[in-house]
């Protein structure tokens, strides 16, 4: 299904005369599936819009230089992950007097004061738990908890081995549980 | 048990988690989000793709050859002036670096050059830009590192 609406996409892309139409159809096919992705890393409805369009722009711009070599969605999954990870690298050079413990603080009280997050308490926490890890083994933790990605798409997303993706998710995993057990404590 | 099996019999017990959290989020979008997202993204790239921060007017444009290829060379001396002071004398001087690898070091850690070292840089450069106030300086530096970043790393 998803390989043959990309066979038809690129083929529309190829030619200029409907090249328009085969961008609309690859906004129309991926655009919910890269906000999910962004608005993970980024959390709020508001960034997410942003770096979305911007996204969408840079594809569009670029979608010459995708050869084929890989599946489409992860290559606009690779470039919505840098994306999504420049803007994040500026918010936090912004923020960078902040320390650890505000910053988990400011997080939830972003969380609960984001009218377009309705999450209970166990999703929150959850989100709290997922916010501890390292950036890296939040975007594996994401994409593998939440997208049911392969290792092996999320191999050619994040350039990394299988066999360090699954270490990572392990390792992601063990400290979300940790992270909850001790929530769950107190 | 090695250790690899050990993390695989693991990640086959990790649906547990899923099993007692949930899969749902909780984050949701406004009404008819999606059909209006499609709208504004295509009417942006047929606008031929305006600046992202709208509202913002450009001070230089980047949009010829030379003025890209003046902004990449701008960002590579930078990026390359940053790099050089701020590599420990001994590290420098024991490695022997050629122009390929400084340069494959710089495209892959682009993003984690430090702005305000690049821009006292750019404020050193006496030609172009020393008629600007520090506030353009900063502004064109941060214009030109979001308008090059992707670019620089597909021609580097």
């Amino acid at each position: 299904m998803e390989a043959s609406i990309d066979t038809k996409i690129l083929s529309l892309l190829q030619n200029p005369s409907t090249y328009e139409q085969g961008f609309k159809l690859l906004v129309q096919t991926y655009q919910e599936r890269l906000y999910w992705q962004v608005r993970r890393m980024v959390t709020t409805h508001e960034d997410t819009n942003d770096v979305l369009q911007n996204i969408f722009i840079k594809i569009y711009k670029s979608i010459h230089n995708f050869k084929g070599d890989s599946k489409l969605f992860t290559w606009l999954y690779r470039i919505a992950t840098n994306e999504s990870i420049t803007f994040l690298n500026k918010r936090k050079k912004k923020q960078h007097f902040i320390s650890a413990a505000a910053d988990t603080t400011n997080f939830e009280n972003s969380l609960q004061a984001d009218q377009y997050f309705d999450g209970k308490a166990a999703q929150i926490k959850l989100k709290l738990a997922i916010a501890q890890l390292p950036p890296k083994q939040q975007l594996v933790f994401n994409m593998r908890y939440y997208e049911n990605l392969s290792y092996e798409d999320m191999s050619e997303v994040l350039d990394t081995s299988v066999g360090a993706l699954k270490s990572s998710y392990f390792h992601a995993a063990k400290k979300v549980e940790a992270y909850l057990k001790l929530v769950a404590e107190d | 048990m090695n250790k690899k099996n050990s993390i695989q019999e693991e990640l086959n017990e990790m649906p547990l988690l899923k099993e007692q959290l949930g899969q749902a989020e909780g984050y949701r979008v406004p009404d008819g989000y999606f059909k209006e997202l499609e709208k504004n993204i295509l009417d942006q790239v047929h606008q031929e793709i305006v600046p992202t921060k709208s509202a913002r007017t450009k001070l230089f444009s980047l949009s010829s050859i030379w003025g890209k290829a003046a902004a990449i060379a701008l960002l590579i001396g930078g990026s390359l002036w940053v790099w050089q002071n701020n590599t420990p004398s001994t590290i420098a001087a024991t490695t022997d670096l050629s122009t390929e690898e400084v340069y494959t070091y710089i495209r892959e850690n682009l993003q984690e050059f430090d702005e305000d070292l690049l821009l006292d840089q750019v404020s050193a450069a006496p030609a172009v830009l020393s008629d600007l106030s520090e506030a353009e300086q900063e502004l064109f530096l941060e214009e030109l590192m979001e308008d090059t970043s992707f670019d620089l790393e597909d021609i580097l």
